[in-house]
């Protein structure tokens, strides 16, 4: 009993039932304007994942269905979403289980360990639905409405949908409850428990590559393995071996769908007890002392003196503590420099291991230089605009904002800091750059700074759009740091804002090529056009920052 | 020197009147206690002088600035210690105090002299390299009183300044405030307990449900409550048993 009231009360909390009931009683003009919000949102992302994830999952089904493997669409959608919440999850578990502000009210409670990681950990089931329905909806679809499946089809498909997300879950909470734990004995924590995640990522990237390369195919291999019965539906699998369960049991006859289909729930169920079983025994001493931090060392008179004499200008005293606060903040740097850092990697490595990078490159080789380098240019702006480093900057001073509005620095030149801010943070993306100069490109050092630049230059307005966006509606009332930079909407409006000014700047440049124009003139044409559509958010900002400074109500 | 005038503000859309057509002023080298019992509307009206909040109606002037059209000199001339405090745990304490001193723009000769002065004040140097995450309550409040400082500002304005503080601290904290006031600076903090306003204070306003009920000297005001029954009340509810 005390259980479902844990649970209710951790639903409760994570959706913001009781505010919304609140609002829905006294202020219906706020709830409206949250369902128009989310209708926003969701008519903004309609076409564009219909466009682009829709199609997508009808191709993928349709190439399956012409070699007689219809259900192949499952399989990669299964194993997608898997991975997908295996790497991306990470920070949102480590958030909700270990730095959550209720846990200081919660653990004095009596209630077992588990029972507080369990109702915990069916909220973020709840909350990855968002992920898995986007993969899972379409592909449901094609497959069922493509062979006419029956009853039992849509009702197992809904029951792996819902359960989907469960083992991935279970495998990271529990190689994040023993990391904590584990990491609470040393003295450094942060940068053990930086290291412990990178390790759990490198892991799994590393048993993917292992069996995929398990037996290196050859070509006939391959092709024989494509035309077999379920062929790409186990070649696909073998990243995660789960998938094939779940894929037979929605497609098998009679008893071999209902054994897949148990052993699928039956791995699930064993997933949550270990993970439980591991709460009871490290879920507290993990917790307790895991926000100590580093012990008291005297500070020398030397670093003292020097400490209290280093003077900035007060804008580049705002990007230094908005970068400080980001790097030393477990979840900030995990879903802003991570990203940066592990995304193109998780989308490289899969090329690189699945041998398909070979071709690829024969064919950018005959892409003229031109294009290749905008693109090189565009890659360095698109990987910081998925990092929501800008567009959570103010929510993300969350109680702090009070000081923000008490000093006496205009909010213009506060802006100009977190431009700054942002700015260096999206220089990461250069050293990736030359990176794949080295292992792909060859581009020489004249091409290496012209695309930095250009880069440069175009992540600017997704940065000043972004800042903006949350600038009009900080979001500061959030019960933990994860919240504030992913289940912020307003990374979610940026990411639509920053696709529409980048629409805008592809046009632009084709528009130029079609005209051609030299190739010098086009970079340079492409960079003053972003640096254009960066000055309109730019000024907008200046214009309102001190009446919003004025306006937003800090907790 | 601080003015408010005919200063209003209400939440929930005017269902609860947190502060009434409050109006007082405050010379230079005067020490003002602000008192009253919880959920007076002391808090509320220092938010709004110090910008944290806007007021529905009157004006608020902080060392002749007004807040509203003026806000960045009547910031720069005053200084903010609220109630709780919310600092960047992620920041040393040491980068803290550098944090202010740049955005209140403290030269590097002055802000050094200072920091060490009231680091020894408040015993706090010992504990200045480390991440504010690892501070007491109490030194968060240090922390924070000591970043306050830092530019000498001509208004000090603090809610609820001694809750929190050990003695020692809060003695020193007394003492500090005499000597700014005696450079003819202004000091402005609330209490809910009427000692500390007594020992403390040149002056004494007396709010209660958003309204300044009484205003004067700790004589003047014990004068008044011998005829006003209302008077006598609140310092009954304002008095420590
Ligand atoms: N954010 C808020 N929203 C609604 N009401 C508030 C808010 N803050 C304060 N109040 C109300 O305003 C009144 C005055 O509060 P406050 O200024 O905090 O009092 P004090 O600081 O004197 O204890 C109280 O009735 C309180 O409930
Ligand atoms: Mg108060």
């Amino acid at each position: 009993m005390n259980l479902l009231t844990l649970i209710k009360m951790q639903l409760n909390v994570s959706f913001n039932w009781s505010a919304l009931k609140w609002y829905a009683k006294h202020d219906k003009k706020k709830i409206l304007g949250g369902i128009a919000l989310v209708i926003i949102v969701i008519a903004s992302l309609a076409p564009l994942y219909y466009f682009v994830a829709v199609n997508f999952f009808k191709t993928v089904f349709l190439s399956g269905y012409s070699l007689g493997q219809p259900e192949f669409v499952l399989t990669f959608a299964i194993v997608s979403v898997s991975m997908l919440v295996l790497i991306f999850a990470i920070p949102f578990i480590m958030a909700i289980f270990y730095f959550s502000r209720d846990l200081a009210l919660l653990v004095p409670l009596p209630f077992w360990p588990r029972e507080i990681i369990g109702a915990k950990f069916i909220t973020v089931v709840i909350q990855e639905y968002l992920t898995v329905l986007p993969f899972m909806l379409p592909a449901l679809y094609f497959y069922g409405t493509g062979v006419r499946a029956g009853l039992y089809f849509w009702l197992v498909g809904a029951l792996i949908t819902l359960i989907l997300p469960i083992i991935p879950l279970t495998i990271i909470s529990a190689a994040i409850l023993v990391l904590m734990r584990v990491t609470n004995l040393g003295k450094r924590k942060d940068l053990l428990r930086y290291l412990g995640m990178t390790l759990f990522l490198v892991a799994v990237l590393a048993f993917n590559y292992f069996v995929t390369q398990l037996e290196t195919l050859s070509q006939e291999e391959i092709m024989k393995l494509i035309f077999a019965r379920e062929g790409l539906a186990s070649l696909v699998s073998r990243a995660y071996p789960p998938a094939l369960w779940a894929t037979r049991a929605l497609t098998a006859q009679g008893a071999a769908a209902l054994l897949n289909l148990a052993l699928f729930v039956a791995l699930t169920l064993v997933g949550i007890m270990i993970m439980l079983f591991l709460g009871d025994r490290l879920f507290y001493r993990g917790l307790i002392g895991g926000d100590e931090v580093t012990a008291r060392k005297d500070i020398s008179s030397d670093r003292l003196a020097k400490g209290m004499s280093q003077v900035s200008a007060p804008a580049w005293a705002i990007a230094k503590r908005e970068i400080k606060v980001l790097v030393r903040t477990p979840i900030y740097f995990f879903n802003s420099i991570g990203v940066i850092l592990i995304a193109p990697l998780a989308m490289f490595l899969p090329l690189i291991w699945g041998n398909a990078l070979e071709p690829i490159l024969t064919m950018l080789s005959a892409v003229r230089p031109l294009y290749l380098n905008l693109g090189a240019a565009a890659s360095i702006a698109l990987v910081a605009a998925f990092a929501p480093a800008a567009s959570t900057s103010f929510s993300r001073e969350g109680k702090q904002f009070w000081l923000s509005q008490v000093m006496p620095v205009a909010p213009r030149e506060q802006i100009n800091g977190k431009i700054i801010y942002s700015l260096l943070l999206s220089l990461l993306g250069i050293p990736l750059v030359f990176l794949a100069s080295v292992l792909l490109f060859h581009w020489n050092i004249q091409e290496l700074i012209l695309i930095s630049l250009v880069g440069i230059c175009l992540t600017l307005p997704s940065i000043t759009v972004s800042l903006l966006i949350d600038l009009l509606r900080p979001y500061l009332t959030w019960p933990n740091p994860q919240v504030a930079i992913k289940q912020n909407l307003n990374a979610v409006f940026a990411m639509v804002a920053t696709g529409g000014l980048y629409y805008l700047t592809y046009q632009f440049a084709m528009y130029m090529m079609h005209r051609q124009f030299s190739d010098l003139l086009i970079y340079g044409g492409v960079a003053a056009f972003a640096l254009l559509l960066a000055a309109i958010p730019y000024g907008i900002m200046v214009r309102i920052a001190d009446q919003r400074f004025r306006e937003i109500i800090a907790p | 020197m601080i003015k408010l005038h005919g200063v209003s503000k209400s939440y929930n859309k005017g269902a609860v009147k947190a502060v009434d057509n409050l109006s007082l002023s405050v010379k230079p080298g005067e020490i003002f206690g602000f008192l009253g019992p919880n959920g007076a509307g002391k808090t509320t009206t220092i938010k709004m002088m110090v910008g944290l909040l806007q007021s529905d109606s009157g004006t608020i002037t902080i060392n002749g600035y007004n807040i509203e059209q003026e806000p960045l000199k009547a910031k720069s001339s005053l200084s903010y210690v609220p109630d709780n405090p919310e600092v960047y745990e992620k920041l040393t304490g040491l980068e803290y105090l550098n944090f202010l001193a740049d955005v209140y723009r403290v030269p590097a000769r002055i802000r050094k002299e200072r920091m060490e002065r009231f680091l020894q004040l408040f015993e706090m140097t010992q504990a200045v390299g480390d991440l504010i995450q690892s501070y007491s309550h109490g030194m968060r409040q240090k922390i924070v009183l000591i970043g306050a400082l830092l530019h000498e500002p001509e208004v000090f304005i603090l809610d609820e300044p001694m809750v929190g503080l050990d003695p020692k601290s809060a003695h020193n904290l007394k003492e500090y405030m005499r000597e700014h006031c005696n450079q003819g600076k202004t000091v402005f903090f609330s209490t809910h307990v009427l000692e500390v306003a007594e020992k403390l204070c040149d002056r004494i306003g007396i709010i209660r449900r958003g309204q300044l009920i009484a205003c004067g000297t700790m004589a003047e005001l014990k004068q008044q409550a011998q005829n006003e029954g209302s008077l006598e009340k609140i310092f009954l509810e304002l008095t420590e048993v």
